[in-house]
């Protein structure tokens, strides 16, 4: 017989499916609880792996004092939430961001852009190259604004519209594939995990 | 334009969403419960990663990212379960990392559970090194020295004890990198590890994802690639062990048929009612 734990997740996953028919309270209540138990796990989780360790214990014990400066710039970030003062909060997101583009800028030149443009040199002795070639030629003339899409260019951007309409169908695809694997896994839970055992155990 | 395909065009326009849940409900839940069996081709992609994993010798370590949290483990879990086994069969070294908070205890759980099949000790064969906040900036640490971006493992242990990490102090001394994401954590190794540092970078992903990563395929940044439940079920193929995501697949090629079977008379009722 499953236990306990089981039989709650299968009737709650029941409860959520039940909104495919119609919206209810059951359905609401059990939305409304999940939301809560998601965000007071997640800050358990946030001051148990993130707080602690990386502030608190090297705070408190090790002695770490310049620490103070980032805790500090973490708590004027709340000041938003103030009737006053809240342009501090300017201040952190301003470092991060900075920090982040400094980081970023290199990492994204040798890692992205410059492997990325190098794989479109390629001989075009293939159809697969030729599509390559063509579809980035012509998808980045689509995002040419300083001409009008007129003559030779707007077929060009026209050919990258078509380039850029079937990646977002594949997009889209891929999409509707992730979802029904979500489906498939609360229904395979349902059977296999939940109701079958279930089942079997009253036989 | 005769009364019947009329009707047709009606019915079809004005069908209850409803009657569309119910037919993915079926197309769903009937191959889970009397599996039909159908074929799974296998990637060039994902036959690349199994063929780049099989090819490591003995010891070698594989360098595995769990970034992924429980929304997306019904398709990353799968995977990863059967990177794990084919790793631990190889009496492979395996040091697993997180780039979120709430997944060191899920990591923690696979590991141990597919460790002990094979008779793998923790710190001696893998370490869970768990989470470390930062993203790039623990990358770009890990790059100087592995103990100083993770001083202990996820239990607490001093990561310098365990012999799991002798000989591993950045990224050059490791084989292979696979991370198993369900965000940009992927693209963040490639950029760092991979095109900097030169580690061989392998992926996971959910298929919502796929698009995105077949650039970094093309482009040899990725050594290979799963992706979704698909390329789940491929890995378990590859390692003659078929779990849910094998027996996921049917359900997902009927749930597809039925989409497009959908997606098919909506758009011919539409075309056809502007012809009238």
């Amino acid at each position: 017989m499953p236990h306990a734990g089981v039989w709650v997740a299968g009737l709650l996953t029941l409860v959520i499916f039940s909104f495919l028919y119609r919206d209810n309270p059951v359905y609401r209540t059990i939305e409304h609880v999940y939301v809560g138990i998601s965000a007071g796990y997640y800050i358990a989780v946030m001051w148990h792996n993130v707080l602690v360790p990386n502030l608190l214990m090297p705070l408190l014990q090790d002695g770490h004092w310049v620490l103070v400066v980032p805790a500090a710039l973490s708590l004027l970030l709340f000041t938003r939430f103030l009737p006053r003062g809240g342009w501090l909060a300017r201040w952190p997101i301003a470092i991060y961001v900075g920090v982040y583009a400094a980081i970023n800028l290199q990492q994204y030149v040798q890692g992205d852009i410059l492997p990325q443009a190098q794989a479109t040199i390629v001989p075009l002795k293939t159809f697969g190259n030729v599509v390559i070639v063509a579809g980035t030629l012509t998808t980045l003339s689509y995002f040419f604004f300083s001409r009008e899409h007129r003559g030779a260019l707007g077929v060009s951007a026209r050919i990258g519209i078509w380039f850029l309409m079937i990646s977002f169908g594949a997009a889209f695809g891929t999409t509707v594939m992730s979802r029904m694997s979500l489906v498939i896994a609360r229904a395979y839970f349902v059977i296999h995990e939940w109701l079958g055992p279930a089942l079997a155990a009253m036989r | 334009m005769n009364e019947r395909v009329r009707r047709w065009i009606e019915a079809v326009s004005l069908l209850d969403r409803r009657f569309i849940f119910v037919a993915i409900a079926v197309a769903v839940v009937a191959p889970l419960l009397v599996p039909i069996g159908l074929p799974l081709r296998t990637s060039r992609e994902a036959q690349a990663l199994y063929d780049r994993v099989e090819s490591l010798p003995e010891r070698a370590v594989v360098v595995l990212g769990f970034d992924y949290d429980p929304s997306s483990m019904p398709e990353l879990a799968p995977m990863t379960r059967a990177i794990l086994d084919h790793l631990f069969r190889k009496n492979l070294r395996v040091i697993a990392l997180t780039n979120y908070a709430q997944t060191g205890p899920i990591a923690e759980r696979q590991l141990v559970e597919i460790a002990a099949r094979f008779g793998r000790r923790p710190g001696v064969d893998f370490v869970n090194l768990g989470y470390k906040a930062g993203n790039e900036t623990v990358i770009l640490a890990v790059a100087n020295d592995f103990r100083s971006a993770y001083p202990v493992d996820h239990r607490g242990i001093p990561t310098d004890s365990l012999p799991v990490m002798a000989g591993v102090h950045t990224w050059k001394d490791a084989s292979l990198l696979i991370d198993i994401a369900h965000g940009a954590t992927t693209d963040q190794y490639v950029r760092i590890a991979g095109a900097r540092f030169g580690l061989p970078v392998g992926a996971g992903c959910t298929a919502v994802s796929i698009p995105r990563y077949y650039s970094y395929l093309q482009s040899g940044q990725l050594v290979g690639l799963l992706g979704g439940l698909q390329g789940a079920a491929e890995y378990e193929r590859f390692i003659r062990k078929p779990g849910f995501a094998s027996a996921g697949m049917d359900a997902q090629s009927m749930a597809h048929l039925a989409i497009l079977i959908l997606v098919a008379a909506g758009n011919a009722a539409f075309f056809l009612s502007r012809r009238r």
